[in-house]
């Protein structure tokens, strides 16, 4: 059966084998010459050059700025994907991807200073 | 005991959206200048709420997945993106509006005013979401806002002239001294109040919260059947009590202490004790579920992992949101706007806003990709859009009615 | 390249005649398992994704699917990868 890439993959959940999310499908990937998929890209970068014009830009300069070691866009290689149905499911776990910068940021400086940040509920 | 407490997510989120504070001080108020003739308005919206939870809770059980997160995958960015700020702004001044309705409660009970209570509840608001287990959330203030059953009975206490009141629920025009205009606005409002998009989103991620699986499905729709008519029928309480007590003598009811004196009325300070008790339940379960209805939709648009079940670590993100939506509630209630006329003008924006979430939510259901065999049948499909029809009749008419009647002045 | 760049752009077949825009991306999985784009979808007029309404799993309520598939059919057409030349 045919996979749209419009349909099937973009703006789609992206969750990893434990079904924890990782981002949204925000854009995809393609070979230089257009004719593979290569990648899934994912945040805050790759959906603002998706929308294009002056709100991509801000969304873009946001997550650029914490950017710090100039990584680009988060990527996840297409031989990860382990099914796509409701959500893409992916066949690793969160923790090997390349981590979401604004996540880690918040995690490192105020979400996990508060007492209780490890418990769940 | 489990089986019964199970219904505890439909009865929380029914009572966040059928007695919040706007919907409190609103029934109330229709009921006091209008008597029992917006009674109809509290069955549409009941039904409507009922089918479009149902299919919220539907998706959820069968896909696992929140609604919020599939209205992306079919608006597209950019449109779901709208309907995300849309839904955000609501939701936020509703926080506000609820943050000032439990104050305002704290302040029936200690005479200290409300704004000096309004940083305290931000406060303790916070902590019993990052402390406090969902389920143990779900059920203290669901059961607790039960309280207002006490309002039900109210109505039999009073001795009604049960005649005159049929003949007002049966008869759907204004009564006398009120007019066409003023009359659709409330109705207007009152379903706007009864459908608001943060029930459904709030529903369905609870039900992701809950693990639902597609066994959990009937329970998803005991939930719907169970809590929201029960939600309708305390909201019918305070329509009724006032229309019994204050119609009669043309007092237009405007505050919270107005519309719970009914109960002390017809059950002494037990009653009046009940109703605040209920009403603290009811207002402060609505901030939890505003709140948090906040946090899962922005992080169910970009993705982000969310919820209480997950470590605050791993979900940074989320309940920095949520942290943010609860500060900047408080400073809008620190403007010393009112409160009431706040979600009064909220909910007239709500009825704009709703078509955007409840298109998609029909057009999801029929998806044999998410449900399978589950989708709607005809008889779903039928009311659901039956309900997109008067929803969007209702978002039509919304702007012009406020204007033309100042806001139901 | 993202498929973001293809998707929006104005399409012209062979013949020169104005496709419309892309709104779709056909893959089928190659013999290696990789998706290969064999095919885009291309529509004339201003409407782009039209709430699913592509796909056949999508599936009523009758009014709405009826409306929505009047609207693409008339306008639809699958472009295989070869004859796409690309418009201004």
């Amino acid at each position: 059966m045919p996979l749209l890439i419009a349909f099937d993959l973009l703006d789609r959940q992206i969750v990893d084998r434990n079904d924890v999310p990782v981002g949204k499908v925000d854009d995809v990937e393609l070979s230089d010459d257009g004719r593979y998929v290569t990648a899934l890209l994912t945040g805050q970068r790759a959906l603002g050059a998706r929308f294009g014009g002056l709100l991509g830009r801000w969304i873009t300069d946001t997550a650029t700025r914490l950017d710090i070691d100039r990584l680009g866009p988060r990527r996840i290689e297409y031989d990860m994907v382990a099914r796509v149905d409701s959500a893409v499911h992916l066949s690793v776990r969160r923790e090997l991807l390349m981590p979401p910068a604004l996540e880690a940021w918040l995690d490192e400086h105020v979400i996990g200073r508060i007492p209780g940040a490890s418990d769940a509920g | 005991m489990k089986r019964l407490l199970a219904v505890t997510l439909g009865i929380l989120t029914a009572i966040g959206g059928f007695v919040d504070i706007g919907d409190i001080v609103s029934t109330s108020e229709a009921g006091s200048r209008f008597g029992l003739a917006h009674t109809w308005v509290l069955v549409v919206g009941i039904i409507g709420i009922c089918v479009y939870a149902e299919m919220s809770g539907r998706v959820t059980a069968v896909s696992t997945r929140p609604v919020f997160d599939l209205i992306r995958e079919r608006l597209g960015p950019r449109v779901a993106l709208m309907n995300l700020l849309g839904s955000y702004l609501i939701t936020l001044l509703t926080l506000a509006a609820e943050i000032g309705g439990v104050a305002l409660a704290l302040q029936l009970l200690s005479g200290a005013p409300y704004l000096l209570w309004a940083p305290v509840v931000a406060i303790v608001l916070w902590l019993v979401l990052w402390r406090v287990k969902f389920e143990t959330l779900e059920r203290a203030f669901g059961l607790a806002g039960l309280a207002l059953v006490v309002l039900v009975l109210a109505i039999f206490r009073l001795h009604p002239d049960v005649a005159s009141l049929r003949t007002q629920a049966t008869t759907f025009r204004p009564p006398r001294g009120e007019n066409w205009p003023t009359y659709s606005f409330m109705a207007i409002a009152l379903f706007a109040s009864a459908m608001t998009p943060y029930e459904v989103f709030f529903f369905s991620s609870g039900g992701v919260e809950e693990r639902w699986t597609p066994r959990e499905l009937t329970i998803s729709r005991v939930n719907v059947f169970l809590g929201f008519p029960l939600g309708g029928l305390l909201a019918f309480g305070f329509l009724a009590t006032s229309a019994i007590v204050f119609q009669p003598i043309g007092l237009d009811v405007s505050s919270l202490g107005q519309a719970a004196l009914p109960a002390g009325m017809a059950f002494g300070t037990v009653g009046l004790g009940l109703v605040i008790l209920g009403v603290f339940a009811a207002t402060f379960g609505a901030a939890m579920e505003t709140s948090l209805s906040a946090g899962y939709t922005v992080a169910q648009y970009f993705g982000w992992s969310w919820g209480k079940l997950l470590r605050p670590r791993q979900a940074a993100r989320f309940h920095i949101v949520v942290l943010v939506s609860i500060l900047l509630a408080v400073a809008a209630l620190l403007t010393t706007i009112d409160p009431i006329q706040l979600t009064e003008y909220m909910l007239i924006f709500s009825a704009i806003v709703l078509p955007l979430t409840y298109l998609p939510i029909l057009v999801i259901a029929n998806d044999r990709g998410y449900l399978g065999e589950k989708v709607n049948g005809p008889f779903a499909n039928a009311l659901g859009l039956i309900y997109l029809v008067i929803i969007v009749t209702a978002a039509v008419a919304a702007v012009p009615i406020m204007i033309f009647t100042g806001m139901g002045g | 390249m993202r498929a973001s760049d293809l998707l929006g752009e104005r399409a012209v077949d062979g013949s020169g005649r104005d496709l419309g825009r892309i709104v779709d991306l056909v893959c089928e999985t190659d013999a290696d398992g990789r998706p290969e784009l064999v095919a885009v979808l291309a529509v004339r007029g201003p409407w782009g994704r039209l709430l699913g309404y592509e796909r056949e799993q999508v599936r009523g309520p009758w009014i709405v699917e009826t409306l929505a598939r009047w609207i693409l059919r008339r306008q639809m057409t699958t472009v295989p990868w070869r004859s796409l030349r690309w418009g201004s």
